[in-house]
């Protein structure tokens, strides 16, 4: 309501949805992938096997292939998407911890210099250099995830932050550790997935069968270890927010359970393709990435919906209005909304006032300022398709909705309607002219 | 609609450390990105054009040593680009995002153009067979793409200065399926920066010269005298372009760096004459017995003529946005602890990626397998 809203007609949260989720797949890859580099390479080193060594060569490549390219990119996207979508939440962000991104990026100016100097430094450097420059990867890889963790669990748990603004506190915050140790978990298990993929490339047999068991053991090792790290996650996650996760929110239960049954599948696939070893199929390797994609996007995707109705919990809801009072806020609070009037109070609106006649007017714009941050006309969490579906199709019967958006039992993930009851009454006409031009 | 009331307010959020210091480090971020970006496409610019009109085994050999450093200096260009990218946020987002919105499409595009263009340089790079024609057809994907990115970047940046034409571009579309063509100064910026980023990137065939010196002197003062030709053509047409875009401001805005703004005149002035000192460093360099000490002035003379340039183009955007500011100043909250943890670590960090370098380019022991 302060920056101008995106109108993307598929709906904007799908948008950054897709982004994230093909970020974070090869991010943390990109993490894991170094570890796995180097213990591979010292493994070869230690069997004298020429023919792993020359394995790992080639699967150096499409590492960087996919982190320095792919990964810093879209790391890139992120910023890009987020700003378009969520100005308001990005500015926070990037203001608050703006040192702390800072940090990040000397981490990731390193881990960027020492993996090109470590894949052209194959036939250059020395046995030791070149492993050095492998460890100098992945340490400067893991100290970027350190960072960013930080960040990222703050807008799910920000802790004590939200009483003293302490920006170490909303750094290490109640989810930090937990969530540090699942993801460098996550990270190692999805070197192991990533590296069946090349492995299953090999036509030497006995080369092929001892790198897939070495990648099998990563993905089993890692998808075991992450149990527990995932456990003292959810533990240390607010336990009214948790309960959304475990049956009261449909949407919520769903994601944490196809995690569940995801990375299951994953550690099952990576198990025949321990068993067939030398006979594993390039099929099986992309069911195991597959079925490791599925995990990592449901679990990003419950971390999304734990977080509603806010975007920074308990600081501003997913529609970019504060849900408290705050010093130089300029009123874009829910309170003061709820006096002022969102229209009145809004940058980027043509209509201020409203009439009998130019409700659905009013209406619309109210619509894009509060509900289209996570709703679209059309496309993703398609309006006009949720209303038919509860069966709201009338105008009275969506006004009496809209005055308890936040208490609806299974759709408690919604911010509260923001501002006067006129601009209550514009926006349910809207809906329902939304809802009745589409059945 | 006032264009005063349209521009967002900058938050709740104070500011993590003093104006000056972030704008420093803005400015800073700014000119290590760009010269970066110099290199990408002065290197892909080159290489692509002796593949397709250079003669001699000199040619061809600068040509695959250019396509093979492509990306290597695209890794630089993006990473140092996240710099800037940081600050401008910190500092101006709240015109930053609400350009970028009013152009969110385009804008958008940037990223997949980035991620096909830096493929493209991969295949350029790495493809075995170096007499494909696949290589030229890549690099030329990518020139075109960086082309785009850099017009997509221009059309925001004179955006985000005007915001008096944001509401009417808002309310006749919120799809962010525009551009900002009707700018006066848009091609004029555009031509400028992309020849100027041109004509310093090639110094980058100056430096490849410096560093083959001295075991291959021929090749060395060829590629020194090649790249120093380039340098001065290109960039005597980016000053001609420079001079349209400072006329294509209008009167208030150009008149800051004729005189009226003491800092913006000086700017402005030291960077046109640190370019034409490099243009002579280079053309000494010629005629030298050992180009090599000529060649090392182009280079940081004409870095230094970047970093001025960089600071009139931080003026000239302060000077555009100062009726926009809202009454409430930013407040400050010194981030003490991260900020010295950073700064300690920016240093630490350079030092090792220094000390990688070395250990690079000098191994102890020969290659051994």
């Amino acid at each position: 309501m302060n920056f101008p809203v995106w109108d993307v007609w598929f709906g904007s949260s799908i948008l950054i949805a897709i982004v994230a989720v093909v970020h974070v797949f090869v991010s943390h890859f990109a993490v894991g992938g170094g570890l796995f580099l180097v213990l591979t390479e010292r493994k070869a080193y230690r069997e004298h096997d020429s023919g792993l060594l020359s394995w790992l060569k080639l699967h150096s490549a499409f590492f960087v292939l996919i982190t320095v390219v792919w990964g810093a990119v879209t790391g890139v996207g992120i910023w890009w998407t987020i700003a378009l979508i969520s100005p308001q939440a990005t500015s926070a962000l990037i203001r608050t911890f703006v040192w702390f991104w800072a940090i990040e990026w000397v981490f990731f100016a390193i881990e960027i210099a020492a993996v090109l100097m470590y894949y052209y430094g194959w036939d250059k450097l020395d046995r030791r250099t070149h492993l050095w420059f492998g460890w100098a990867y992945f340490v400067a890889a893991w100290m970027s995830l350190f960072v960013i963790n930080g960040i990222v669990d703050f807008m799910l748990t920000p802790g004590k932050w939200l009483e003293d603004f302490q920006v170490w506190n909303g750094f290490f915050n109640p989810t930090f550790f937990p969530s540090l140790f699942f993801r460098s978990f996550l990270s190692f298990a999805l070197a192991g997935v990533y590296a069946l993929i090349t492995a299953a490339w090999q036509k030497d047999p006995a080369l092929k069968a001892k790198v897939v068991r070495w990648s099998s053991i990563w993905v089993l090792l890692n998808a075991i270890l992450a149990v527990p790290a995932a456990y003292w996650y959810t533990q240390s996650i607010p336990p009214a927010v948790w309960a959304l996760a475990k049956g009261t929110l449909p949407a919520a239960t769903y994601s944490a359970m196809l995690i569940g049954l995801s990375a299951f599948l994953a550690f099952v696939l990576a198990f025949i393709a321990w068993l067939l070893a030398k006979r594993t199929p390039l099929v099986l390797s992309l069911l195991v990435l597959l079925a490791a994609f599925s995990a990592v996007a449901s679990f990003e995707r419950l971390r999304e919906i734990l977080r509603k109705p806010y975007i920074i919990f308990g600081y501003m809801y997913g529609n970019s209005i504060y849900s408290v009072p705050l010093d130089g806020d300029m009123g874009l609070n829910l309170p003061t909304l709820n006096e002022r009037g969102v229209l009145r109070a809004a940058n980027w609106v043509q209509t201020r006032e409203i009439h009998e006649d130019n409700m659905i007017q009013a209406g619309r714009e109210v619509f894009r300022l509060e509900c289209q941050a996570c709703h679209s006309l059309g496309g993703y969490r398609d309006i006009g398709r949720l209303l038919r579906r509860k069966q709201l199709t009338s105008q009275p019967a969506i006004l009496a909705i809209l005055g308890v958006l936040d208490k609806v039992p299974t759709s408690n993930v919604m911010p509260p309607f923001a501002g006067t009851a006129k601009e209550e009454e514009a926006l349910s006409h809207f809906l329902t002219s939304v809802v009745q031009s589409n059945s | 609609m006032n264009a005063q009331a349209v521009v967002p307010y900058a938050g709740p959020t104070p500011l993590p450390a003093a104006v000056w210091l972030l704008e420093v480090l803005l400015v800073l971020g700014f000119v290590l990105h760009i010269l970066a970006v110099n290199g990408v496409l002065g290197a892909t610019l080159i290489g692509l054009w002796i593949r397709w009109f250079g003669e001699t085994p000199e040619h061809k050999r600068l040509s695959d040593s250019l396509m093979h450093s492509t990306t290597s200096l695209l890794s630089p260009a993006i990473t140092f680009g996240i710099v800037p990218l940081l600050f401008i946020q910190v500092l101006f987002g709240n015109f930053f995002y609400t350009s970028s919105v009013l152009i969110a499409w385009p804008w958008l595009m940037v990223i997949a153009l980035l991620l096909l263009a830096y493929y493209s340089l991969y295949i350029g790079s790495w493809w075995k067979n170096r007499a494909s024609k696949l290589i030229d057809l890549s690099v030329f994907v990518a020139i075109v793409f960086f082309l785009l990115i850099a017009f997509i970047f221009v059309n925001n940046m004179t955006l985000l200065i005007t915001p008096e034409k944001w509401f009417a571009m808002y309310a006749a579309d919120p799809t962010g399926m525009r551009l900002n063509l009707s700018d006066p100064t848009l091609i004029f910026r555009y031509a400028h920066m992309l020849l100027a980023a041109f004509g310093v990137g090639s110094l980058f065939v100056v430096a490849l010269g410096i560093f083959h010196f001295k075991k291959e002197p021929d090749y060395g003062r060829f590629l020194i005298e090649y790249g120093g030709r380039w340098f001065i053509y290109i960039t005597g047409l980016a000053m001609v372009a420079g001079f349209g875009f400072l006329f294509s401001l209008s009167a208030p805005y150009r008149q800051l760096f004729l005189g009226q703004s003491a800092f913006g005149t000086i700017s402005l002035l030291l960077g046109i004459m640190l370019g034409l000192a490099a243009i002579f460093a280079i053309s000494s360099a010629f005629h030298a017995k050992d180009p090599r000490r000529c060649a090392w002035a182009a280079l940081i003379l004409s870095a230094l003529g970047v970093v001025f340039m960089a600071i009139v183009r931080d003026r000239l955007r302060d000077a555009f946005i100062a009726p926009y500011f809202h009454a409430a100043p930013l407040s400050v909250r010194y981030q003490v602890g991260p900020m010295a943890i950073f700064f300690a670590l920016f240093i630490l960090g350079l030092a090792f990626v220094v000390y990688m370098l070395g250990r690079f380019f000098r191994p102890e022991r020969p290659a051994s397998s």
